[in-house]
């Protein structure tokens, strides 16, 4: 009987390190505003367990795989350097999303509940990389979202904001072009994913974080202030009513003309 | 009745399906599971997830009596159950399940697709629609509006604060240094977006390897059917005013181009040259130590007046801008301008000298048609003659020519004065540059220039019939051969380079001025043999940026004027050493040090009397010595965009050791400046505060800025014995803009100064001036007003009455914005001149010029 208990610890102790399951996938980020004639395109990454998840997007150049060129003209040479990648954390335990907001280039931590996407599933279905995926839609602040998830892979996450769906999301594209995000690749429990840690990296950071509701009213302050501002030769300040999601919404617009 | 009731209930109301999922083992219930109906086709038809008691509640999709509901979560096996509807249990449904862990893992799984190429882009983009109000008429007007950029009058373009060297079109330098002509004349309306890039490098090889602090915008065209657009701008007014304008842009694969003609006589000068005051012409910017010196043409005065109040014009400027991809490793530029001018200045100048000997009242009046003529071409060639080799060929011919009659007066006697100069410059650069790898590059830069200036002065005086005739030809020809190392090492960089120049300039001149113990001829060269070595060191990281230039120079240089000579080998070692450390990240402190010898110009060194107006007579007493400058400057900066704060400090000092004294002489005919290379000691002190602050509760933004300024210099009049002067000035300028959200915005500017001068010898004098300019604007959809009102008080302290300018601008775009009308009243109230007074530390002067008399201008834009 003893051996037996002891037995069962054993298989117990194992089986609870074989709980854990780590997911890798790379996803194409584009993003493409309204008035814009050009895309920006980079590479990001979703590292994933069944507590947390992180979302990388690469601007800095560590997960790029093709070097910039210059070109006979001069090229682009940088110029806002981005010396951090932008971060999305979503803790699946406490049930928040942390993300970095920018009003017009100050940083806030943003520390939104997890319970903004209202996905309606539909019929549609379509393969992505050998996976089976349906097709699910939502309204989230201001635009139009179509994505595709599937069951066969068990996370219940996404690339950027999105979670929520009863499978990974592999596609995410918002239906007037503005963000596309595809998958490239996936990787599960193999030896890279499971050495991978996932970190909050907003733990220790100096920003207090506040709520999406506060930062939006932070945002329609500022709104005001800087198109009140002149600069000498009577230039003024805007910064824009939505970036992806809508910040200063119409109903605002309509109290304060 | 029931039945029936109880059927339409069954068919509207919503169905659910709850329950609680518990683990398996331990009996617990568990969160966050998925929950997932599926059909028979593995249709997911609706989903939801546990709570935190383990306990859901989804709604059963209608029209389905069977289906399956599966469990998923990470952790656990999924679960399937079907599940019929068992209508007793209607409309509420209850499954409970219990879900077993995963004894492992789930599998591996690596799945890669090719990758799209990804493109990294990051600029400061501006969307200049979201900038525009639509009173803007050019490019100009739009840079003006962006948040970091400031424009100077002369049109150059400051970015955060830093100069921005190129403006490209579509990342092709068009225009090169001369951008204004593109910046004042483009349309905005074909501007699709604006980039500004900072750390620009020309040199694509350099690009991570030597920074810059060069700035370029890059104004990236809007795609449209047509590649070729223009406008046309005909003004016509009273009296016999117009304004002539056309452009064209021409935009294709290979080849880009753009075009100005303007034609008018109400002051406006679209070239980057200037014949009718001081302003620094940009266009020169770059070959100020290639240049010989223009004695007759520099405008003697500088006035707070703008430009374009000031005398009368007859402007007609081309510019024709060309570049070419000719193949796929070369592209060609090619710019052409060409302005001819005819101005008409009148002003008049009494200076009140308060000598130890004598007060002397002197009184001048000029009447003056000048016509300047000027060409100039520009070209370069750029190969890349492997992917990291560049050849570089650029050069430049001008060509200017400037005529003037004059009608002056000097006191009581009345001249006829005629002024002929031409001014002939080529300047050929080759360069060439090799990117050893990508943290190292090499070149081999080299320039040969020549300058010649030929002038001619005639000076008659009709009743006399004594005339003065000058011949006066200054050459300057430099050839410069460097070879150059460039490196980039972690945070640090490094240039080191070795060349040599030779800068040889001649002055011969001659004319038939009397003066004893002056001689009337010049016969003077000089020529610098100078080999030299430049080091660079620059360190940048984290909070702290530190650079280190130095240049040794050892020079030959052989001086001659008429009978003497010097000749000697000099070492010259200038260094210069900057730092700056970021505080936090949006304030930081800086220091500037740097000194800076050089040998005496050639301009100062001429022992013959060369006279350059009606009584001003110039010569040097031959002594050689390098001129030596000391500069030393502190700052500290707060720039807070988000909070609309900017604050600026500044504490600035220099000091010459060996400088120019002028011995002056004046006489009621003549002044004589006679200068010689003395050690003086000159020193300037300047402290200032420049500060912007966006007030939410006034809704406007408000900007001071002060200076004061002390100098301490030397000079000497009438061989009195040498004067100590001392120069304190004050500053002060207020500005207030408003910023309304309705139509109508108001900007308020106050400058303020006051000078005083003290002297050895002499009392103080003081005098302050006083200016506030207030601007309206209304706007309108379509229309726009623009009411100007300046005045101007030159001497407070005498209650003098002051000047007072008014100008209006009526503007009105179409709604296709195919045409744009609009009116211009200047100078609205007719002020006939203005009056300024100046005051130094030997005289008080009253100085007035004629004004562009009141117009009235209506003009129509067509956009082709």
């Amino acid at each position: 009987m003893r051996m037996l208990f002891i037995l069962i610890l054993i298989v117990n102790f194992s089986n609870a390190h074989a709980q854990e399951n780590n997911l890798v996938a790379d996803y194409t980020y584009t993003i493409k505003h309204e008035i814009l004639p050009s895309a920006t395109t980079v590479n990001s990454r979703l590292t994933a367990n069944a507590f947390e998840s992180h979302y990388e997007m690469d601007f800095v150049g560590n997960l790029n795989f093709i070097e910039e060129e210059a070109g006979v003209d001069g090229g682009s040479a940088l110029a806002v350097k981005v010396k951090q990648n932008p971060i999305i954390y979503k803790d699946n335990q406490s049930k928040y999303i942390y993300s970095i907001e920018r009003i017009f280039l100050k940083p806030f931590l943003v520390k939104d509940s997890m319970n903004i996407f209202n996905w309606k599933i539909n019929e549609n279905k379509k393969e992505i990389l050998g996976y089976s995926c349906q097709q699910a839609t939502v309204h989230y602040r201001g635009r139009n979202y179509t994505a595709y998830f599937t069951t066969e892979i068990p996370f219940q996450t996404g690339p950027w904001k999105f979670y929520g769906l009863p499978g990974l999301i592999l596609e995410a594209e918002s239906d007037d072009g503005v963000l596309k995000l595809n998958i490239n690749k996936i990787a599960i429990n193999t030896t890279t994913t499971t050495t991978t840690d996932i970190v909050n990296p907003y733990l220790d950071i100096k920003l207090q974080p506040i709520s999406w509701d506060e930062y939006i009213i932070e945002y329609e302050k500022k709104h005001e202030e800087f198109k009140g501002f002149r600069d000498p030769n009577g230039g003024t300040i805007s910064i824009p009513k939505r970036i992806i999601e809508t910040l200063i919404s119409d109903k605002y617009l309509s109290e304060n003309p | 009745m029931v039945f029936f009731f109880f059927c339409i209930n069954y068919t509207h109301a919503q169905h659910n399906l709850s329950g609680t999922i518990t683990d398996a083992e331990t009996k617990e219930p568990v969160k966050f599971v998925s929950i997932i109906i599926k059909d028979n086709n593995n249709t997911i038809l609706s989903y939801t997830s546990t709570d935190i008691q383990g306990f859901y509640k989804i709604n059963i999709p209608e029209n389905h009596t069977e289906f399956f509901v599966t469990t998923s979560m990470l952790g656990y096996f999924p679960k399937t159950i079907t599940y019929k509807l068992d209508t007793k249990s209607a409309p509420k449904y209850t499954l409970n399940i219990a879900v077993s862990q995963r004894t492992s893992s789930l599998d591996e799984v690596l799945i890669e697709t090719k990758k799209p190429i990804l493109v990294k882009k990051d600029t400061t983009v501006y969307r200049p629609n979201q900038f525009k109000d639509g009173s803007e008429r050019h490019i100009e007007d739009l840079l003006s509006k962006l948040p970091g950029i400031t424009i100077a009058d002369n049109g150059s373009i400051r970015f955060k604060g830093k100069q921005v060297t190129r403006v490209l079109l579509d990342n092709d330098n068009l225009f090169d240094a001369n951008y204004t002509i593109g910046t004042r004349n483009i349309n905005p309306e074909i501007i699709e977006e604006i980039e500004a890039i900072e750390d620009y490098q020309k040199n694509p090889l350099l690009k991570g390897i030597e920074n810059t602090e060069d700035v370029a915008l890059n104004l990236i065209l809007k795609k449209g059917k047509t590649d070729v657009s223009g406008e046309v701008d005909v003004g016509l007014g009273i009296k016999d005013k117009y304004d002539l304008k056309s452009s064209m842009i021409s935009v294709s694969k290979k080849i880009k181009g753009f075009g100005l003609i303007n034609y008018n006589n109400i002051n406006q000068n679209q070239s980057p040259y200037n014949f009718s005051s001081n302003t620094f012409d940009l266009s020169k910017a770059n070959e100020l130590e290639l240049r010989a010196d223009n004695f007759l043409n520099s405008n003697n005065l500088n006035s707070i007046i703008p430009e374009n109040y000031i005398g009368e014009n007859k402007n007609l400027f081309g510019s024709i801008n060309a570049l070419s991809k000719i193949s796929e490793n070369t592209s060609i530029r090619i710019n052409y301008n060409h302005l001819s001018d005819r101005l008409i200045l009148q002003d008049f100048n009494k200076i009140d000298y308060n000598l130890s000997s004598n007060n002397l009242i002197i009184t001048n009046a000029s009447n003056q048609i000048k016509k300047p003529n000027v060409n100039v071409l520009d070209y370069e060639i750029i190969n890349s003659l492997k992917p990291n080799q560049l050849l570089n060929l650029k050069g430049k011919l001008d060509y200017t020519i400037v005529e003037s009659r004059l009608l002056t007066t000097n006191n009581n006697q009345v001249f006829n004065e005629v002024k002929k100069s031409e001014d002939f410059f080529l300047n050929q650069e080759l360069n060439f540059t090799n990117k050893i790898d990508k943290n190292k590059a090499f070149q081999v830069l080299s320039n040969f220039s020549s300058n010649n200036i030929p002038q001619n002065f005639n000076l008659t005086n009709p009743t006399d019939e004594n005339t003065i005739q000058q011949q006066i030809k200054f050459k300057k020809n430099t050839f410069n051969i460097q070879s150059k190392f460039l490196s980039k090492v972690k945070s640090s960089s490094y240039a080191a380079s070795l060349g040599f120049y030779n800068h040889k300039s001649t002055l011969e001149s001659s004319n038939n001025v009397f003066f004893t113990g002056y001689s009337n001829f010049n016969n003077t060269l000089k020529n610098d043999n100078s080999l030299y070595l430049d080091v660079n060191y620059e360190f940048s990281k984290n909070k702290w940026m530190f650079s280190l230039e130095n240049r040794l120079l050892f020079s030959y240089i052989k001086i001659t004027d008429n009978a003497s000579i010097y000749k000697d080998k000099t070492i010259i070692y200038n260094p210069s050493f900057k730092s700056r450390y970021l505080i936090n990240n949006v304030s930081s402190v800086y220091i500037n040090f740097n000194i800076n010898n050089q040998a005496p110009e050639i301009a100062k060194k001429h022992s013959g009397l060369i006279q350059t107006n009606n009584r001003y007579l110039q010569a040097n007493n031959f002594n050689y010595n390098l001129i030596k400058n000391e500069n030393l400057s502190l700052g500290y900066r707060i720039n807070d965009f988000y909070n609309l704060f900017q604050f600026n400090s500044y504490v600035n000092f220099s000091k010459r050791n060996f400088d120019y004294l002028n011995n002056m002489f004046i006489s009621e005919e003549n002044t004589i400046n006679i200068s010689s290379i003395q050690e003086l000691n000159n020193t300037s002190y300047r402290f200032g505060i420049d500060t912007e602050k966006y007030i939410h509760f006034f809704k406007s933004t408000f900007n001071l800025k002060t200076s004061y300024t002390i100098n301490n210099y030397k000079n000497s009049i009438n061989n009195e014995g040498l004067r100590d002067n001392i120069n304190k000035s004050l500053f002060l300028n207020l500005d207030v803009r408003t910023g309304f959200k309705e139509n109508l915005n108001f900007e308020n500017s106050i400058i303020f100064q006051n000078n005083t001068f003290a002297s050895s010898t002499n009392k103080k004098s003081t005098f302050t001036t006083f200016q506030n300019n207030f601007t309206t604007k209304y706007k309108q959809d379509n229309f726009w007003i623009h009411l100007d009102t300046k005045y101007f008080n030159p001497d407070v302290s005498t209650k003098s009455k002051g000047v007072f300018f008014a100008d209006i601008m009526f503007n009105y775009v179409q709604k296709n914005k195919k045409i744009e009308y609009s009116l211009r009243v200047s100078n609205l109230f007719n002020t006939k001149s203005y009056i300024e007074t100046n005051s130094s530390d030997l005289s008080t002067s009253t100085y007035s010029q004629k004004l562009l008399e009141r117009y009235i201008l209506i003009s129509a834009k067509f956009k082709l």
